[in-house]
C-alpha cells in the first residue's frame, strides 16, 4: 500500500531523491514557493522523508548549540597572549 | 496641500541631514576613539580568538590569524572612521586575513570540483524502474529515539559528530563545519572558501547525507 502511494506520489510531486535536495537546500535559503509546497505534500506523506528532514535539523540545532557553548570559553593560551602583547608594545614604540 | 509641503520639507531636511553625516564619517579619521593597543589583548584577545577559531579549528592558526590581525590594525588605526565599535572593526580586519588564509590554502587544494561532485547520491535512492527516485529500503532513514534536550546525548553526539565529521572528505568537512557546526552565512562561506553557490549546495547537501548516515549507523545505533 505504502508503495503504491509513493509511486503514485513520484508521478506528480518530487522524488524523495529531490526532497532530499530540497530538504538541505531549504536549510540555507528560502525556496520558491512551488518547490516548497511540493516538498511540504511529499514530507506529509512520506515518512522516511520527513524522518530525513527532521534529523538533518536535529543534527544542525545540536552541532551549533554544541560549539557555540566552546567558543564561548575559547580562551587565548597564556603563551599566545603574553607573546601578542609583546609584539603590539614593540610595534607600538617603532610607530 | 497644507499637509505636503512640510512632509516634503521633513524629507528633503532628512536626506540632507543623512548624507552629511555619511560624507563626515568618511573624511575624519577617529583615530582617538581606539583604546591603547596594549591593552587590545587583554579586552579583545579571547573573543577575536573565538572569533577565528570558528574558521579554522586548528588553534594555533587561530592565534596567527589574531596576531596578522592586530598588528594589521596597529598600522591601520589612523583610517579607523569611529563609525563602529573598536570590536567589530577589529573583527572586519580579523575577517580579511581568514579570507587571506583560505585563499593562500585554496590555491593549494582548491575547493572548486564540480566533476567530482557529480550525482553519487545512487546509492540511497532506486535508480530507475517505477520506484526510481524513492529511498533504498536498506538507506531508508530510521527513527531516531534521542532527547536532544539530555546534556549525556548531547556530549555523546558531539563526540560522535567529531568521529563522523573526521571520516568525511576534507572538503565536504570544511564546508559542513563553517555552515553547521560554526554557524557562518551561506554566502560568506561561498566567499570565503571561493566556492560557487551551486557548489556549495551539492557539497553540503553530500556532507548532511553523510552525516546523517554516519551518525545514524554509530550513535543511534550504538
Amino acid at each position: 500500500m505504502m508503495k503504491l502511494m509513493m509511486r503514485m506520489m513520484n508521478k506528480v510531486l518530487p522524488t524523495c531523491k529531490e526532497v532530499s535536495h530540497l530538504t538541505s537546500q531549504a536549510m540555507d535559503e528560502t525556496l520558491p514557493w512551488t518547490k516548497r509546497l511540493g516538498m511540504r505534500l511529499h514530507l506529509m506523506m512520506c515518512v522516511w522523508c520527513r524522518r530525513n528532514s527532521e534529523q538533518l535539523q536535529m543534527i544542525r540545532d545540536l552541532a551549533r548549540n554544541q560549539s557555540a557553548s566552546q567558543t564561548k570559553e575559547a580562551k587565548l593560551s597564556s603563551d599566545a597572549r603574553d607573546r601578542l602583547s609583546r609584539l603590539l608594545e614593540q610595534d607600538d614604540d617603532k610607530s | 496641500m497644507s499637509t505636503a509641503l512640510p512632509m516634503a520639507w521633513a524629507l528633503s531636511w532628512r536626506i540632507a541631514d543623512s548624507s552629511m553625516s555619511e560624507s563626515d564619517k568618511d573624511s575624519v579619521s577617529n583615530e582617538y576613539l581606539l583604546t591603547d593597543p596594549k591593552d587590545w589583548v587583554k579586552s579583545h584577545g579571547d573573543a577575536l580568538f573565538g572569533f577565528a577559531l570558528r574558521y579554522v579549528s586548528d588553534r594555533t592558526i587561530a592565534e596567527d590569524l589574531v596576531q596578522e590581525c592586530l598588528l594589521g590594525a596597529l598600522k591601520a588605526r589612523t583610517s579607523f572612521s569611529g563609525g563602529s565599535s573598536e570590536r567589530t572593526w577589529l573583527i572586519g580586519i580579523l575577517k580579511n586575513k581568514v579570507m587571506d588564509h583560505f585563499r593562500k590554502s585554496s590555491r593549494e587544494t582548491p575547493l572548486n570540483e564540480p566533476e567530482q561532485l557529480s550525482d553519487t547520491d545512487d546509492v540511497d535512492y532506486v535508480s530507475s524502474g517505477p520506484d526510481a527516485g524513492t529511498w533504498q529500503p536498506n538507506r531508508r532513514p530510521s527513527p531516531w529515539s534521542v532527547d536532544p534536550n539530555d546534556p549525556v546525548e548531547q556530549k555523546q553526539f558531539w563526540e560522535y559528530l567529531k568521529q563522523c565529521l573526521e571520516g568525511l572528505d576534507q572538503r565536504l568537512a570544511k564546508v559542513y563545519n563553517m555552515r553547521d557546526i560554526q554557524e557562518i552565512e551561506y554566502d560568506e562561506v561561498c566567499n570565503v572558501l571561493a566556492v560557487t553557490p551551486t557548489n556549495l549546495r551539492v557539497m553540503l547537501h553530500r556532507a548532511r547525507k553523510l552525516m546523517r548516515h554516519c551518525l545514524e549507523t554509530n550513535w543511534i545505533g550504538a
